[in-house]
């Protein structure tokens, strides 16, 4: 066990730093540079090219590469060129909301989707079966913008029920931040929601044939301690195994949400920083981002064992 | 019975005409207090107008400094920390400047010429002043309340130039200049009615209102005259999508939103909850030229350009409301300072592809594709290139549609080799010297014909507002003899207010001064 967390952990690092390579150069390879933004449409040539100097835009790549590799080496990600505040102070900033976005989200493509998923398997080819498999299409149909946008207009324009955009900390207004989170969640979480129903559903279907479950039953076991207790727990693992991946496509879609409600989160500093060409905030995202993805993944392997002792990790 | 009835009636309408009154007299009388929410666009690249050209930094730090002079709602030149309009001696080459005694900074230090000094120097370092004080000798302070500007040339536009709010010229204390140096200043502190209270990258600047505010005493008007702040704070809240500011706006989220989208004009005028406002100075909407391009440095081709072309259906399919948008021949905006000329308009708007043709024969073009340079981050710019391509390809003319995010764009237009037209809004303002495209040293480089160059260069040396209209008028006829650019329209910004939020006086760009909340 201790053997192949270590393995891992190096593994994780490799991919991190392969991440850096790549993203310091694909960046690069863009069109464009950070002064545009800075010194607004109207700057002479002459203002720009002296604003790249300052910036140290005109030295070479390998000379840039070189001088950001030697700063993350030392545990500096490097200033924000448009914030001009630290790059990790800049994410750690962000970092609440989009956890608070991701949580709530997840908690919302989880309890909709496996309740949906039991309830579609228990009721298999009845009109409960469909209309959830129906609801299941939507929610991977409906962009998550569009389905947002219209929330707004129903929700907060025209009933006035919610507000229209915006972040509270859950720390200062605990009961206003759900307020303000609870559409974002929704809008977010239900894509994903459908393809845990779908998931649930199948492996849900398939364990309800074993034999332990017709055994469940006929010991006199009431429905639904057969289908928790039995059923549910056994078609675990792909249920996992989804959640987990639901988990890091979260991550890329809360960046379209945290745009359509206002949610100053990591998502948005990640497309503004790309929009205003801020390297050294695109970089540093990019690792955070790629840190935590790989991370929830060796969290979901670790995971298996606690739901199947059966596996063991070599 | 009836006489008690018409009493009741009497009674009524005397109670209704005296709750209308006292609803209007609601309205007209400002209230102080209340925070005004503003959804802006995006989080601003600094504070520090001096040394960019975003709009955005430019309308927050308006509220928190304020320059030795500034513009009415009419676009002329009033003093503002300056007690007058400026001494200039006959030859034009001493400017003597009185400054009002008992300015206060934020920071509780009075203004004095050291400030106004140190700022002007900075601000021929690092910005426009660059230009504009090309001839400069020196800048004297003979006494705390008098700086004297030395040049060793006349320049025509300088007082208006420190009154101009892009790469503005704003006055600071000179402790922290001296401190930020030619890095921006993070937290200016001046002399406006708003002092910086916080901000929250990426989310919203918050100002707060300046007790010791020293207001002019002259009836407000654009960003002249007596600032009344009334609001306890002013919050930029950064909103960057556009239905979302809407939709904040209608729910009650936000007060102002500072950028609304053209297509949602008939609804915010139609509605009762909201009004729009478009500032008067909006922008030029024109096709820019690159005359570093041989195709562009044909004359005919040019000519035959703008003989084709229909602007009133570019701007319509651009801006979608003809609300937004004005078609008029001036290069500079009409209704805002004496500078609006309509020479030269039989050569705009000529929507005649026959003489098109005809003036695209004579030019000799051999059909290499105009490269056209735009972006998707901007419908405005898109919708427009699209509408002027196919308008072209009617004559003959071909085109290769370069469509890239907003930053490319930009370093693309930089690239004197890349493209030859660029669609979008140039920035207007009440001089021909502030108008980068008709100004040498621009990305278009465009240096003129001999005549235009010649008007230009005696334009920018005289300070005689009836001898300037003059030349400018030959000028701008030599500018559309000269296909400098294609004119399309002015076209307007549209800020849309909830119908709680009342503003006193007209204004230029935005503001939250004179305004209140009910």
């Amino acid at each position: 066990m201790v053997a192949y967390l270590l393995r891992r952990l190096v593994s994780l690092l490799s991919i991190l730093v392969v991440v850096g390579l790549v993203v310091f150069f694909l960046i690069r390879l863009v069109p464009g540079d950070p002064t545009s933004a800075l010194l607004g449409e109207n700057a002479t040539t002459e203002q720009i090219e002296a604003l790249r100097t300052r910036l140290g835009l005109d030295r070479t790549l390998p000379a840039q590469f070189g001088a950001w590799m030697a700063s993350v080496a030392r545990g500096d990600l490097g200033t924000s060129i448009y914030m001009r505040i630290p790059v990790v102070t800049a994410v750690a900033q962000r970092v609440e909301p989009t956890a608070m976005l991701a949580l709530a989200a997840t908690l919302v493509a989880v309890l909709l989707g496996v309740s949906l998923g039991v309830i579609a398997a228990i009721r298999h080819n009845t009109a409960a079966d469909y209309a959830v498999m129906v609801i299941a299409m939507l929610g991977l149909s409906l962009p998550t913008f569009w389905l947002g946008l219209l929330m707004i207009m129903l929700f907060a324009v025209t009933l006035q029920w919610l507000p229209a955009a915006g972040y509270v900390s859950i720390l200062q207004e605990p009961v206003a931040s759900l307020r303000y989170l609870l559409m974002p969640a929704v809008a977010l979480g239900f894509s994903q929601a459908a393809i845990i129903a779908r998931m649930t559903r199948a492996s849900v279907l398939d364990t309800l044939g074993e034999d332990y479950v017709r055994t469940a039953h006929s010991k006199g076991l009431p429905a639904s301690r057969v289908v928790i207790g039995h059923a549910l727990r056994n078609a675990t693992l792909p249920i996992v195994t989804v959640v987990g991946l639901s988990i890091a496509t979260l991550a890329g879609g809360v960046v379209v949400t945290e745009t359509v409600f206002n949610i100053p989160g990591a998502g948005r500093l990640v497309i503004d920083s790309v929009l205003r060409r801020d390297y050294p905030v695109i970089q540093g995202s990019v690792l955070m981002v790629a840190f935590i993805y790989a991370f929830v993944n060796l969290l979901v392997d670790l995971s298996y064992a606690f739901f199947d002792p059966r596996v063991r990790y070599q | 019975m009836i006489r008690r009835h018409t009493l009741n009636v009497i009674a009524l309408i005397m109670a209704m005409v005296a709750t209308l009154f006292s609803v209007a007299a609601a309205q007209a009388t400002p209230k102080a207090g209340g925070i005004l929410r503003v959804a802006i666009t995006g989080d601003p690249p600094g504070l520090d107008s001096t040394v960019t050209t975003s709009a955005i930094t430019a309308e927050i730090n308006n509220h928190i400094t304020e320059m030795l002079y500034a513009f009415d709602g009419d676009g002329i030149v009033r003093p503002m920390l300056a007690v007058a309009l400026p001494d200039i001696s006959a030859d034009g080459l001493t400017y003597t400047i009185r400054l009002r005694a008992g300015v206060m900074f934020h920071d509780g230090s009075l203004l004095d010429s050291g400030d106004v000094k140190a700022s002007l120097e900075r601000w021929h370092r690092l910005s426009y002043g660059k230009t504009v004080l090309k001839n400069l000798v020196a800048i004297d302070t003979p006494d705390a309340l008098t700086v004297v500007i030395r040049l060793s040339e006349p320049v025509g536009i300088l007082t208006s130039a420190l009154g101009f709010d892009n790469y503005a010229s704003g006055i600071y204390t000179s402790e922290q200049l001296a401190g930020a140096g030619d890095d921006p200043i993070a937290v200016p502190i001046g002399t406006g009615p708003y002092r910086f209270k916080e901000w929250i990258r990426g989310q919203s600047v918050v100002l707060e209102r300046f007790p010791e505010y020293s207001a002019r005493s002259e009836e407000p008007s654009g960003d002249a005259g007596r600032k009344n702040a009334w609001l306890d704070e002013i919050h930029f809240i950064s909103v960057p999508d556009a239905a979302t500011r809407q939709a904040g706006l209608e729910s009650g989220e936000y007060d102002v939103n500072y950028r609304a989208a053209g297509e949602d004009y008939e609804l915010i005028e139609s509605s009762s909850k909201m009004w729009p406002w478009m500032p008067p100075v909006g922008y030029n909407y024109t096709l820019l030229l690159n005359f570093n391009s041989p195709l562009i440095q044909n004359l005919k081709l040019r000519q035959a350009i703008q003989a084709t072309l229909d602007m009133d259906a570019i701007a319509l399919g651009a801006f979608g409301n003809e609300a937004l948008y004005d078609l008029n021949p001036g290069v500079l905006p009409p209704g805002f300072g004496g500078m609006y000329t309509d020479a030269g308009k039989e050569l705009y708007d000529q929507r005649n592809p026959e003489l098109g043709k005809k003036l695209l024969e004579e030019s000799g073009y051999d059909g290499t594709p105009i490269r056209w340079i735009t972006t998707r981050d901007f419908s405005y710019q898109y919708a427009g290139t699209l509408i002027a391509v196919d308008q072209l390809e009617a004559i003959g003319l071909k085109s290769e549609v370069i469509v890239r995010d907003w930053a490319t764009t930009v370093e693309t237009r930089s690239k004197p080799d890349a493209w030859e037209i660029f669609v979008g809004n140039q920035i207007s303002g009440p001089e021909p010297e502030m108008i980068a495209i008709i100004n040498p040293g621009w990305v278009n480089a465009y240096d003129g014909s001999p005549e235009f160059a010649n008007l230009m260069a005696e334009l920018r040396v005289t300070a005689d507002p009836a001898k300037r209209a003059e030349l400018w008028a030959q000028a701008q006829e030599a500018y559309y003899e000269d296909v400098g650019s294609v004119r399309v329209s002015d076209t307007f910004l549209l800020v849309a207010y909830s119908s709680r939020v009342h503003v006193q006086a007209r204004y230029i760009a935005f503001q939250a001064w004179n305004t209140w909340i009910e």
